[in-house]
């Protein structure tokens, strides 16, 4: 061009040379927002509680194996939370029912996330007759109370572990299929989405090199606040016994089983009710902090 | 005679995320009743920040007036209290925006909309009174009364633009402030809305500052003009000074360069190279220095002042001992 | 006179609406020479863009075809089509919506690149994005960056980047100055006139101002209501416009320049409406100065006044 050298010389604008600069402004922006920070803090102390739970505790000894002789202990130096009415360590008990609710919680979005996308995708991009069919059905399963629906699925296929996530992905991937379509929707309509189809870009690499990318924000908060609810409703489903067997370390069924002694033992109630406020509470901040950090209009 | 507006030595900044952006940097300016001025200059020049700073509208949290007087009618508003600018504004001094889709209420009648600024700023005006005013005002920009019961949706691009321009001139203000006001109509209805304007100009005696990037409009509407760069005016003169004078600021060279011409036939157009700079980094000395194909060592250390002979004036190093030593 | 290498005949897009069709685009015959510019003028809402997407066949039309080198691109299986969009491309308007916010510049410029397979390795393609940013004035400093951190000019020129990409021979460009100030508006033309010059480049320039559209073409279609009213030359339009709404666009631009008659201009009233089961006959008629009973009723066709100068008036 006539005069090259301007390129250099004017442009005092500060320009990215990393390549992941947008992560780096999205986690600056996040690590601004102090709510978030503690509720991150949280997430990160549960995950190494419940990865490290056999740190602490022994899995069959502290909490699997009945022991009646130390049946309904206060908390003390030798049981942190005391013990339940079958002598087994409430705090063991604790950590390997978070190790539950963490890996169903995270299995559970990872499936509604990936048929929500698909489906939400699909109707949002292709629009029209397909995108009807396909949000009619999703109004349908939307219009049962999802713990309504989880509990009849759960009915229907017997308890276990599979069945229970099952279950929750079939009730929340209506959720994140029309927020995946409503965020396509937005960005479908850009001018850069057709200047792809002006250089050839086949429909599925438009949706997922193009689209997709741009509409991660409101998944991923979608994400993570239904995490905070998934643990919740395990917790449900535990405690009215749709659950996991009632041998098996669970928050909800501890609950479950602890309500006849809460008048004199009410720890038993009290430990694991404090873990599933803990782990839903650190989901939604981290949510509500990452919509915010993800937003570019509330940058400041 | 005393002027309408008189403004002296106008700081604007805002206050961003740690960067302190500097909008306006001692803008003067005065303007007489029944004058139109054209403010003119790029995106980022700081004419819609003067033109808010006019109304004292700039936004509470960023923005705010460092420095300057901007005396209306003889009083320095930048002392008025909210209250008495709630008075000011729409009475003494309104506003026109650029885009007429996002200006006017969509659920309001615009009837409603016109007159309720009536009734904000005449409280002894019955409802009868301010209908009879409605029907007046829209007839005066060339809307049918009819129309005034339905909804700002119903109405077009240039209909609605002038509802909002019945609106500013409600209440008959002495200073209309336009920031582009046409820009986002086709040029047909453009036409038509800037004839508009000329006419009630002529009829209201109302004194109008025109925000525009487009000269065109500039030469067709505007009795002054002022040209913006980077927060400071580089040019001030009649339009005649602008359009027909031989020493332009190079910047106003450039401005010009820039335009095809529709009668001459020219291969290339002659643009300044370069952008404006970031009004939160603004360059030593002159602010145009390193776009400025005529620029010295002195350009880039020490900022010119504005040189005027009558009513023309430059901001310029090489008018300082005068025009003849330019070329 | 050498070969049109796009024409289009008896070109139709009508759109579907709960009122009615839509006429959007409706029978336009055009013809673009290698290497020459074709401006489309006309108001918002007129077909201009709707024509140019059908023409890259990114809407199908409804009726006509679009002959890119002699062959109907509307009747191209998908395979061959993919293959046939390398020839065509286009620039748009809006700086903003027209680049991906989450790719850096390299990998929007890459992207046609590798979609196509037109080279493979990492090292080339890289290359390639470092040699078009220079051909369209961009430092290759910006490679990485992101387009919301660059302003407008710099981002049309990535826009432009793009659609060079691909070496066509075609492009469509859709306002693409509307949206900058005016210098560096400027700076952009020049910069598409250059790439025109050097790689004999064949444009359709969709535009709403008429001094740009007269800068860059060599003939100019004026559209109203999806129809054409009048095409001609660049300077036999500017001299002797015939169509009473071309005379209307021309008479309404504002001239950056001092006249003795200024504020008299001749106007026209209404504002335009949309082309909704029209009826037959000059859209135009009911905002035309001039109508007369024999406007309205049945089509008028085009009509060749003067060697390439085509006007559809009765007058």
């Amino acid at each position: 061009m006539k005069n090259p050298k301007v390129e250099n010389k004017a442009g005092a604008v500060a320009v990215s040379t990393k390549k992941n600069s947008q992560l780096a402004a999205i986690m600056k922006r996040y690590m601004k927002n102090k709510l978030a920070v503690f509720g991150l803090i949280l997430f990160l102390l549960l995950v190494v509680l419940a990865v490290g739970a056999d740190l602490f505790a022994d899995y069959e000894a502290d909490a699997i194996t009945q022991n009646m002789q130390n049946r309904l202990q206060p908390p003390s130096a030798e049981h942190l939370f005391g013990t339940d009415q079958y002598g087994r360590d409430v705090f063991a008990r604790v950590l390997f029912g978070g190790r539950i609710s963490l890996w169903v919680g995270t299995a559970t979005i990872l499936i509604s996330l990936a048929g929500g996308a698909l489906i939400g995708a699909t109707a949002g991009y292709y629009g029209g007759k397909i995108d009807n069919v396909l949000m009619r059905i999703m109004d349908v399963f939307l219009a049962i109370p999802s713990i309504l629906l989880a509990i009849s699925i759960v009915a229907a296929l017997g308890n276990g572990m599979m069945n229970l996530m099952i279950a929750l992905s079939v009730s929340s991937v209506p959720r994140f299929a029309r927020i995946v379509r409503s965020s396509i929707l937005t960005v479908k309509g850009q001018e850069f989405i057709e200047a792809a189809r002006a250089y050839g870009c086949r429909n599925g690499k438009i949706i997922v090199y193009h689209i997709l990318p741009n509409a991660i924000g409101p998944i991923i908060v979608q994400a993570t606040l239904s995490m905070a609810s998934t643990i919740l409703m395990i917790s449900s489903l535990s405690f009215v016994g749709l659950g996991l067997p009632s041998a098996i370390p669970e928050w909800g069924s501890m609950l479950s089983e602890a309500k006849e002694f809460m008048r004199y033992e009410p720890y038993l109630i009290t430990f694991p009710g404090i873990a599933i406020v803990l782990a839903v509470m650190a989901f939604n901040l981290i949510g509500d902090g990452l919509r915010d950090a993800l937003d570019p209009k509330l940058r400041n | 005679m005393e002027h309408l507006l008189e403004i002296k030595n106008l700081h604007v900044v805002y206050k961003g995320d740690g960067a302190l952006v500097r909008a306006v940097n001692g803008v003067d300016l005065t303007l007489d009743r029944g004058e139109t001025l054209g403010l003119v200059g790029e995106t980022g020049a700081g004419k819609t920040t003067t033109a808010l700073a006019i109304m004292r509208l700039l936004p509470e949290r960023t923005g705010s007036i460092q420095e300057g007087q901007i005396l209306l009618d003889g009083n320095d508003i930048t002392k008025a209290s909210d209250a008495d600018m709630r008075v000011l504004r729409g009475s003494l001094v309104s506003m026109i925006f650029q885009d007429p889709m996002t200006s006017l209420n969509p659920t309001i009648r615009v009837g409603e909309q016109v007159g309720e600024v009536l009734e904000l700023h005449h409280k002894d005006l019955g409802k009868e009174e301010i209908e009879k005013r409605v029907d007046e005002i829209f007839k005066l920009v060339g809307l049918p009364p009819e129309r005034k019961s339905e909804y700002p949706h119903q109405f077009s691009g240039g209909m609605r633009q002038r509802i909002v321009i019945a609106i500013a001139l409600a209440c008959q203000p002495q200073l209309l402030l336009a920031d582009e006001p046409t820009t986002a109509l086709d040029v047909t209805i453009q036409a038509q809305v800037l004839e508009l304007m000329q006419r009630l100009k002529e009829k209201l005696h109302t004194s109008t500052i025109l925000i525009t990037h487009d000269l065109g409009v500039v030469a067709e509407t505007c009795d002054k003009v002022a040209i913006m760069y980077a927060g400071e005016i580089i040019e001030i003169g009649t339009v005649e000074d602008i359009f027909e004078g031989r020493e332009h600021h190079p910047y106003t060279v450039g401005l010009f360069g820039s335009i095809p011409d529709l009668e001459k036939k020219e291969r290339r157009l002659h643009p300044i190279d370069g952008m404006m700079p970031d009004p939160a980094y603004l360059p030593e000395g002159c602010k145009f220095h390193d776009r400025c194909p005529k620029a010295t060592e002195r350009c880039s250390a020490q900022a010119p002042s504005m040189h005027m002979w009558e009513s023309h004036g430059i901001r310029c190093h090489l008018f300082e001992s005068g025009r003849e030593k330019t070329e | 006179m050498s070969v049109p290498i796009v024409e289009t005949k008896n070109l139709k897009k009508y759109f579907r609406t709960s009122r009615g069709d839509l006429h959007a685009v409706d029978d336009i015959h055009l013809s673009i020479e290698k290497g020459k510019t074709l401006g489309v003028v006309g108001e918002s809402g007129c077909g201009k863009s709707t024509l140019g997407r059908v023409i890259l066949r990114l809407l199908e039309p409804t009726e006509g075809e679009v002959l890119f080198e002699g062959q109907d691109i509307c009747r191209l299986p998908a395979r061959q089509m993919e293959k046939m969009r390398r020839q065509l491309q286009i620039i748009f308007q809006d700086p903003f919506s027209s680049l991906n916010p989450r790719l850096s510049v390299s990998d929007i410029i890459a992207d046609p690149i590798r979609t196509n397979k037109v080279l493979s390795h990492k090292q080339e393609i890289q290359e390639r994005v470092v040699e078009l940013m220079h051909t369209v004035g961009l430092s290759d400093r910006f490679i990485n960056a992101y387009p919301h951190e660059l302003d407008g000019g710099r981002r049309q020129r990535i826009g432009v980047a793009r659609a060079l990409a691909l070496d066509p021979q075609f492009i469509v460009c859709d306002e693409p100055v509307s949206a900058l100030d005016v210098s560096i508006q400027a700076q952009i033309l020049n910069l598409m006139m250059d790439l025109q010059e050097e790689r004999n480049l064949t444009y359709l320039f969709i535009t709403h101002d008429m001094s740009v559209v007269k800068h860059i073409s060599n003939q100019i279609m004026v559209m109203y209501m999806g129809q054409c009213v009048e095409v001609a030359p660049t300077d036999e339009l500017f001299q002797n416009p015939i169509h009473p709404y071309t005379q209307a666009l021309l008479s309404a631009i504002p001239v950056p320049k001092l006249r003795r008659d200024r504020g008299k201009r001749q106007l026209i009233r209404g504002e335009v409406t949309s082309p909704v089961n029209p009826k037959p006959g000059c859209r135009f008629a009911a905002r035309c100065p001039y109508a007369r009973p024999d406007c309205t009723g049945e089509a008028i066709p085009l009509t060749e006044r003067s060697p390439g100068h085509w006007v559809s008036c009765v007058l």
